[in-house]
């Protein structure tokens, strides 16, 4: 049973938007140890941002087990997915998915840029994608 | 009775729905040029006399330059949404800057920008310092917008200014954007001078990734 962590980061490191997705409860993790993990992988991120100007990044950090993929936009909001498992292709349609859904998000012109999504719909389809992308 | 309640419940959904349901639009559409300059209009009455009426116009321009910015966060990302087979960030200046000057250019006002510019200007302590330039003449924007004799120097493309400063801003190149007549003098010309000067780092960072 696997277990995903989606965070949204922005500008200045500002998160924005967090999601995990497990089916094992026993899997959940109480400990913070999730926001560490994201918030190192944030230095490689920003290292690697310069160097490769895809949006997607398969790869940008590990630690122990957990993986973590990284998708930039151009407007450098940065989408971080962490799993216990190899990172595959798929997360890349993951994060187009979730990048279209934020967009639209971006769009309201009451949404303040930078700030936390609260929207209840918002979660209810990242937690479809997730879901989706993740089940196995 | 509950059938028909159901289906005016349904007629109500379809109509209401939550944004994140509606599909972006395509950008196809077009707007009017009427339709535009008077929803412009109002916004440059609007920025003269709220919050407080401005008095220098400084204030006056900086509300504009406010407006654009958050159009021009928005835009950039829209605009590389919709161009289907943008895969990949611009990190680099020049090439950044030409997409503003063409592709956002032909978006927004459906022609590109006359011309991109490097004046290598000194700042005061005698280095060397480049100031990007984007030329344009006559922007659809102030079409319609005859400056009050108190405020003859007002540049309503402020708010364009604002939008290409948000732009940059949101893709990591801060900048100052200012935007004037380029002659101040021959009030017939309407060649506009949109001046971009990035912040030392950035330019540090553009040396380095060139060398």
């Amino acid at each position: 049973m696997p277990y995903t962590f989606f965070m949204m980061v922005g500008k200045g490191d500002t998160p924005i938007f967090e999601l995990e997705y497990y089916t094992d409860p026993q899997k959940e993790d109480k400990s913070q140890l999730k926001h560490f993990i994201i918030h190192a992988a944030l230095d490689n991120c920003d290292e690697a941002v310069w160097t490769n100007p895809a949006f997607f990044i398969k790869n940008i950090d590990r630690f122990n087990e957990f993986n973590v993929s990284a998708y930039v936009t151009s407007g450098y909001v940065r989408f971080l997915v962490m799993q216990d498992r190899e990172p595959s292709d798929s997360t890349k349609h993951f994060f187009t998915e979730v990048n279209e859904l934020y967009l639209k998000v971006l769009l309201d012109p009451f949404y303040e840029v930078n700030s936390r999504i609260t929207s209840a719909s918002f979660k209810t389809r990242v937690t479809q994608l997730l879901k989706k992308y993740f089940q196995s | 009775k509950l059938q028909f309640l159901y289906f005016i419940g349904r007629v109500g959904t379809m109509k209401n729905l939550n944004i994140l349901e509606r599909p972006i639009s395509k950008g196809k559409a077009e707007v009017s040029l009427s339709a535009f300059s008077f929803l412009f209009s109002e916004i440059v009455q609007y920025t003269k006399n709220s919050p407080t009426p401005a008095k220098a116009l400084a204030t006056w321009e900086s509300r504009l330059h406010k407006i654009g910015y958050g159009v021009g966060i928005r835009v950039l990302d829209l605009i590389v949404y919709r161009s289907k087979g943008m895969d990949s960030r611009e990190t680099d200046l020049v090439r950044f800057l030409t997409f503003i000057e063409k592709t956002v250019w032909k978006v927004l006002f459906g022609k590109q920008a006359d011309n991109l510019a490097i004046v290598a200007a000194n700042q005061a302590n005698g280095q060397p310092h480049d100031v990007y330039c984007i030329l344009d003449t006559d922007p659809v924007v102030s079409h319609f917008v005859c400056n009050p004799p108190e405020f003859k120097k007002l540049s309503s493309t402020a708010f364009v200014a604002g939008i290409v400063a948000g732009m940059l801003d949101s893709a990591e190149f801060p900048a100052e954007v200012t935007a004037f007549a380029k002659n101040s003098d021959d009030t017939r010309s309407r060649e506009i001078v949109f001046e971009i000067h990035f912040k030392k780092h950035v330019l540090q960072r553009h040396e380095k990734m060139k060398s």
